[in-house]
């Protein structure tokens, strides 16, 4: 064996150890089925926060972003930017659904939707949101595990094995502890995922020769054209700039967009169907579990907005924009342009392998470390698998088995069909991922932009009581259709029926979150106008009244609303949207070389630290300032006479 | 304390020595193998902030370290020592940075242990503690 392997089998083995431990210990003393799906409303705020923190960002962000800024360069890294947008959602719903959930008794999401909204469409249309999102994404996860133990193990352990046995790990220790083991365990996770983010960034780091010859190596490509793109529109190297406002081509499949794909559209509407993690009804469970609120606001500034953010801005981009002279791009390779050859070269659509690369690179110098950090990059998307199977499992047993087959089921039967869930859950996500990997990551797609179309219902629900029911399910469905027939799947499925649609994926560079939204928000405010009934505005004004007098409220918070908005939308607009575009050059050109640049490193990545920084302060202003997402003054109790029947 | 807050104590215990304890020890280990002293010192610090961390857990629990803990600690620290000692021994790519790398790490490790006694117990409390634990042991046999 060798020592890279023993190293790894001594991590997983621990990891492994760890998990079921806690599995085990959340089970003990004969829980309930509350207890169960949530933790019997008893989570711990700190552990909410840290457990919250890798389940928002997945695996996907540490894996991916370094990734896709290899790909495409700075354009990209404005993603980063993603850790303030995902936080900003939570700060907008998830206190207000915390204490309608409490004060009504609601275990899922999708009971407190469909009884705000009412209707027999709400929930059928909710549970396949749900399980849309859960069951590719879940399998996307797990994959990545296990290609990613494929690489570090040099091949000795196959990946579809290694995800196997991944996924059996995340099966033993739900089942056996439910949310609780899942939110636990979800604590080391979080950490292992800020780890493996800050030490891919340091080995990058290190094999580049320290910062001085990172901005050197800067200028040079900088002043050069090398790069998959070529030039930018503005004649600068594509990868120092964002490519336009929009650009109005059909789609990926049809035709290309000139200097790359990260258009400040596409930022915008890509890091917006980040919201999606903090929408997704599993989140909503975990966020239901917390003991109180106090925990929610740290989550969304400090740990998700400040942390990770500062994670992805300086340590995601070094290694992501560092692999360009590390070996990883033949194109700057055959300019000339690299330091050393550390990393393999990775071909156009190979590049997901850069994470694992970079690991690679300690196997002979220290494996003991490429074990560990194999098991960090493993854990931040294991966060998230458990998450969502213990979730799914939920609602699985009640939104579905509860609801439609058997009202009075009883406590244990919950329990075991919360468990059955799991089980599904996680096997139909393994073997599409095993054996339909290709459709998998297709529906994997969609689980974001799907996500993010609850948007309208999460505000109906905690702040706007005039959307109307009728309204956001229309604006609901339209948007999951946009989203599907603007994306792969519907595309190939489309194709398959031999229906030619006039557009490729993520047409006019806009993501199809982006159409998706637009399309739900305008149908939604226009039929909340045409719909307005008085009957089930009653109903809906239950949960707004409640809301009004048991919500956090700040000291001057009229004052600092309008305030908020303007900050709001300026750092929208300057961050994430047409605003970019200023930040090309605005602190020296990319191509004048590193004496020329007002802080020593590329105008561009120069804004998005900036971006970030404000929007960590953005993100305090409405957390804590205007205190949305800060605990009620008063503890919320459980209705006497509420409609739901809890445990 | 309720059997609530000795699983979230457990919990926070746990999670702070499996994070820093883990790479406490990859430092330690690539400071010996690269002949590194700022790496096996780093270390040495992480083992040290896992440890100030469980003291701080404590506190805020209102617990002690129990009995299964120190034993787990101290047997761990004399299986590292005795790894160490057996390498300057035997080993003979051991060179003068990991010899002064390991009598500095398993000092500053021990320094802690006796910091903190001291500053939980006083100095009398302290040898209160050790000469009653003798005391205590000697009718026994």
């Amino acid at each position: 064996m060798t020592p890279r392997l023993g190293w790894l089998f001594v991590f997983v083995a621990l990891y492994a150890t760890y998990c079921v431990f806690w599995g085990a210990d959340s089970a003990r003393g004969r829980r309930g089925a509350l207890d169960f799906f949530l933790a019997e409303r008893g989570l711990p705020s700190w552990v909410f926060a840290a457990s919250a923190t890798a389940i928002s960002f997945t695996g996907w962000m540490a894996i991916g972003l370094p990734a896709t800024i290899l790909r495409d360069g700075f354009q990209a890294s404005a993603l980063a930017l993603g850790a303030i947008v995902i936080p900003l959602a939570g700060a907008l719903v998830v206190s207000r659904q915390w204490i309608v959930s409490r004060r009504f008794g609601f275990v899922t999401p999708v009971e407190m939707y469909a009884d705000y909204f009412g209707g027999p469409l709400i929930r059928p249309v909710l549970l396949l949101v749900a399980l849309l999102f859960a069951v590719p994404f879940l399998g996307m996860q797990l994959a990545a595990t296990g290609y990613l133990i494929q690489v570090l193990s040099d091949g000795a352990i196959p990946w579809a094995l290694a995800m196997w046995l991944m996924g059996a790990l995340v099966f033993v220790y739900v089942v056996l502890g439910g949310i609780r083991a899942a939110s636990f365990v979800g604590v080391l996770q979080t950490l292992m995922f800020a780890a493996a983010v800050v030490a891919v960034g340091v080995v990058a780091w290190v094999e580049l020769g320290g910062f001085g010859n990172f901005v050197s190596l800067l200028a040079k490509l900088g002043a050069s054209k090398a790069g998959d793109w070529g030039a930018s529109q503005g004649g600068y190297n594509a990868y120092f700039a964002t490519p336009g406002v929009v650009q109005f081509v059909a789609g990926f499949s049809r035709e290309s967009p000139v200097g790359g794909v990260w258009t400040t559209s596409m930022v915008l509407s890509t890091t917006l169907s980040l919201m999606g993690f903090q929408l997704a009804p599993a989140f909503a469970i975990l966020a239901f579990s917390s003991r109180d609120a106090r925990g929610f606001a740290p989550q969304q500034v400090w740990l998700a907005g400040a942390a990770v953010g500062f994670g992805f801005v300086f340590f995601s981009v070094v290694a992501g924009v560092g692999a360009l002279f590390l070996g990883a791009s033949p194109a700057v390779e055959a300019a000339s342009l690299g330091a050393a050859r550390d990393l393999p070269a990775l071909a156009t659509g190979q590049e997901a392998g850069l994470v694992a690369d970079y690991l690679n690179s300690l196997a002979t110098r220290a494996p003991w470390f490429l074990g560990l950090l194999a098991v960090a990059a493993a854990a931040a998307t294991q966060a998230t698998a458990a998450l969502y199977a213990s979730a799914t499992g939920t609602i699985f047993a009640r939104d579905f088995y509860r609801h439609y087959l058997r009202p009075e089921a009883e406590d244990a039967d919950q329990k075991l069909f919360g468990r059955i869930g799991v089980g599904f859950t996680l096997l139909f996500a393994l073997v599409g991922a095993t054996y339909a990997p290709q459709a998998q990551a297709e529906f994997g797609a969609l689980a974001l932009p799907f996500a993010l179309q609850l948007l309208p219902a999460a505000l109906a629900v905690t702040w706007l009581s005039w959307l109307t029911p009728q309204a956001v399910l229309s604006g609901l469905i339209a948007g999951l259709t946009l989203v599907f027939f603007t994306d792969q799947l519907g595309l190939t499925l489309a194709n398959f029926f031999t229906i030619d649609i006039p557009w490729g994926r993520w047409p006019w560079t806009v993501h199809s979150a982006g159409w998706g939204l637009v399309f739900n928000v305008a149908i939604c405010l226009l039929f909340s106008l045409l719909t307005q009934k008085r009957s089930r505005r009653e109903h809906r004004m239950r949960y707004h009244d409640y809301l009004a007098e048991a919500a956090p409220r700040a000291p001057n918070g009229r004052a600092w609303r309008p305030i908020a908005w303007v900050a709001a939308m300026g750092w929208i607009f300057l961050a994430i949207g047409p605003g970019q575009m200023f930040g090309v050059d605005l602190f020296g050109a990319p191509n004048a070389g590193a004496a020329a640049w007002l802080f020593g490193i590329p105008s561009i990545w120069a804004w998005q630290i900036l971006g970030w920084a404000l929007g960590v302060l953005l993100l305090w202003l409405i957390a804590y300032r205007l205190a949305m997402a800060g605990p009620p003054p008063r503890p919320v109790e459980l209705e006497p006479d509420s409609i739901r029947r809890p445990f | 304390m309720t059997a609530a807050d000795a699983q979230e104590r457990r919990l926070a215990v746990m999670t702070a020595w499996a994070f820093f304890g883990a790479f406490g020890v990859c430092l330690i280990l690539s400071g010996f193998s690269e002949d590194s002293l700022l790496a096996g010192l780093s270390g040495f610090a992480t083992m040290i902030v896992a440890f100030v961390t469980h003291v701080i857990i404590n506190r805020i629990y209102g617990a002690d370290f129990s009995q299964p803990q120190v034993a787990l600690g101290l047997g761990a620290y004399v299986v590292g020592a005795l790894c160490y000692i057996t390498s300057v021994l035997f080993n003979p790519g051991f060179g003068e940075t990991d010899v002064a790398l390991g009598l500095v790490g398993f000092t500053a490790l021990a320094s802690a242990f006796v910091i903190y006694i001291i500053i939980n117990y006083g100095v009398r409390g302290s040898y209160q503690m050790v000469y009653k634990l003798n005391g205590a042991e000697r009718p026994q046999r």
